[in-house]
């Protein structure tokens, strides 16, 4: 049979019309790309880093997924230390006094260091928060804790998202909440109060009583005159939370709290299971960090204020990727589920994070390690993302 | 595809070693492909660098929807057919010596090819109507699938389909016909 004589010769044969060209053609050729992408960077203006979130928050559902963690960071917190408290001095219950009358109330929460993080808004009503984020733009966030159910909202896109929260711990008022918090923690053995007197602040003078208990320590000042609280500063675990410009019974429109889709809106639905991230979901999202989103290498930090802080950069990078929309969203799902390992960790005492400067497949290094409960040893996570169980006496230093 | 657009995204920072893997990824798929288009290596280099040069200035605002390789072949094939159309136009002596230029300027790349059948197919694939030798170049040597052919050449996938085998059954007579006048002799 001649060569050309079927289909699949004629085709076998094309195949072998190649031209590779020579290692000085292509030198020659990358030589001038290169010098081509060098004009590229001298002329491109400095990254913007403002209004970064309007970028990612086109996407529905990236939207969602990225801002529900935020959004919830901090309603558990008062959850968190309900355990315990205090032999209460008259000048503490003073202080904590029209916390418990209070029927509404506005704060400013900040996650971390103040100056550093974004600031979230609150109004507080019964069992519902409105809460606003000062670097997301064009959202409104009415979390309903008794139900555990988010209605978020961008009233300039006219797009509405319930978002579900799986096994919330139903609060029936928040302010209700917090009364009984308080007075768990007055009535506690463990509870330690230590009166920090009158100092100044922000050219305010305000005095302050530091609640100490071994899962929480919380700083409250207040005006000395009146003795309205105006900043309670909270530490829980390895994370830092500040409310500032408290303000108690204030009149607010219910309307503001209602958790009705607007007319007019677009609706979303999500689901978010709280606690139902794994070590697998936190190793794959510390894969992302230092694969996809840092060039190589861990992030700084894996508390979630810095993510907070970094949030835009992170979201910048998301974009360059130019992934498709479902790709965001899987990529969105897996960084909720590395948030949601961390802010709700459910190992004994602290996680240990030392991934700064590790790159992805260091398999000497140890770069987080913590103690699952019930267990004597420690899981220990390498740079390579291995990992081992380790004896207390054998973990890093 | 996720790593051409990790790729992609450090390219979009700057950086050179992204680049250069990109190019080194795709070079010789992209060469060939201009190489059989044209039948010129000189202008297929030429018409590589433009693609990559033109990529890289427009990468800031580039989203990468598919494969970076179809995105690149396409990319050639858009700037081969211009040329050839450039060329076409340019030309203001008659149809015979215009087409008496076309083959010597197609002759290059195929006369240089060591194997005297490779040469013959080669020379039989200028002979070839431009629209079925892009369709079974960039299905051949850019494994496109002609779903994306027909979107390149904004025509049905049934034309694309046609103008595969018509091409081939007229490089198989053309060769053959070669065959039959060798072994004639």
């Amino acid at each position: 049979m001649r060569p050309a004589d079927n289909a699949n010769n004629i085709e076998k044969l094309i195949k072998k019309l190649r031209y590779n060209g020579s290692a000085e053609t292509h030198n020659r050729i990358l030589g001038n790309v290169m010098q081509a992408l060098d004009a590229v960077e001298k002329e491109k203006p400095n990254a913007p880093t403002q209004n970064i979130w309007r970028t990612i928050m086109k996407s529905k559902i990236t939207k969602i997924a990225a801002a529900a963690v935020i959004v919830i960071a901090v309603v558990l917190c008062i959850h968190q230390f309900g355990e315990p408290l205090v032999t209460g001095t008259p000048t503490f219950a003073q202080v904590i006094q029209p916390i418990l009358n209070a029927q509404t109330a506005t704060l400013t929460i900040i996650i971390g260091q103040e100056g550093k993080g974004p600031e979230i808004h609150d109004m507080i009503m019964g069992s519902r928060i409105r809460r606003t984020l000062s670097n997301i733009e064009d959202l409104v966030a009415i979390i309903d804790l008794q139900t555990g159910r988010i209605l978020q909202l961008s009233p300039k896109e006219k797009e509405a998202a319930y978002i579900d929260l799986k096994d919330w711990p139903s609060i029936p008022n928040y302010m209700d909440r917090l009364r009984n918090v308080i007075t768990k923690l007055q009535d506690s053995p463990h509870f330690v109060i230590k009166e920090l007197g009158i100092q100044e602040y922000n050219g305010q003078r305000l005095i302050g009583f530091r609640a100490s208990h071994p899962k929480v320590e919380i700083t409250i000042w207040a005006d000395p005159e009146t003795a309205l609280p105006v900043r309670i500063e909270q530490i829980s675990g390895q994370m830092q939370v500040i409310c500032k410009d408290l303000q108690f019974d204030v009149p607010m429109d219910e309307s503001l709290f209602s958790m009705d889709v607007p007319e007019g809106y677009s609706l979303q639905q999500a689901e978010l299971d709280l606690h139902g991230a794994t070590e697998e979901d936190f190793i794959e999202g510390l894969r992302i960090m230092a694969e996809d989103l840092g060039d190589g290498y861990f992030p700084d930090s894996v508390a979630l204020e810095d993510y907070i802080r970094e949030a835009p950069n992170v979201a910048k990078k998301i974009e360059e990727m130019g992934l498709s929309e479902k790709e965001q969203t899987e990529l969105a799902m897996k960084l909720q589920q590395y948030l949601l390992f961390i802010r709700f960790f459910k190992g004994e005492g602290e996680w240990h994070y030392a991934g700064k400067d590790v790159k992805l497949g260091d398999a000497e290094t140890p770069i987080f390690w913590y103690q699952p409960k019930d267990s004597e040893t420690y899981r220990v996570i390498y740079g390579d993302l291995h990992i081992e169980d380790v004896a207390s006496d054998k973990l890093p230093e | 595809m996720l790593q051409d657009k990790l790729l992609l995204r450090q390219v979009k920072s700057g950086s050179k070693d992204a680049l250069r893997l990109i190019y080194k990824r795709y070079e010789r798929d992209l060469l060939t492909l201009a190489a059989n288009l044209l039948g010129d290596t000189g202008a297929a280099e030429d018409i590589l660098q433009d693609v990559f040069v033109s990529f890289v200035r427009s990468v800031q605002n580039f989203h990468l929807r598919g494969s970076l390789k179809a995105y690149l072949l396409t990319c050639v094939a858009n700037r081969s057919r211009d040329l050839l159309r450039k060329k076409k136009r340019q030309q203001t002596v008659n149809i015979t010596e215009a087409k008496k230029s076309e083959s010597n300027v197609k002759s290059p790349f195929y006369t240089a090819l060591c194997n005297e059948e490779l040469q013959k197919l080669g020379i039989a694939m200028t002979d070839l109507p431009y629209e079925q030798r892009e369709v079974i170049v960039l299905r051949l040597h850019g494994n496109l699938k002609f779903r994306q052919i027909a979107k390149l050449q904004n025509v049905s996938i049934k034309t694309v389909i046609s103008r595969y085998r018509y091409g081939l059954d007229r490089l198989r007579s053309l060769m053959n016909g070669e065959f039959t006048n060798e072994t004639g002799r």
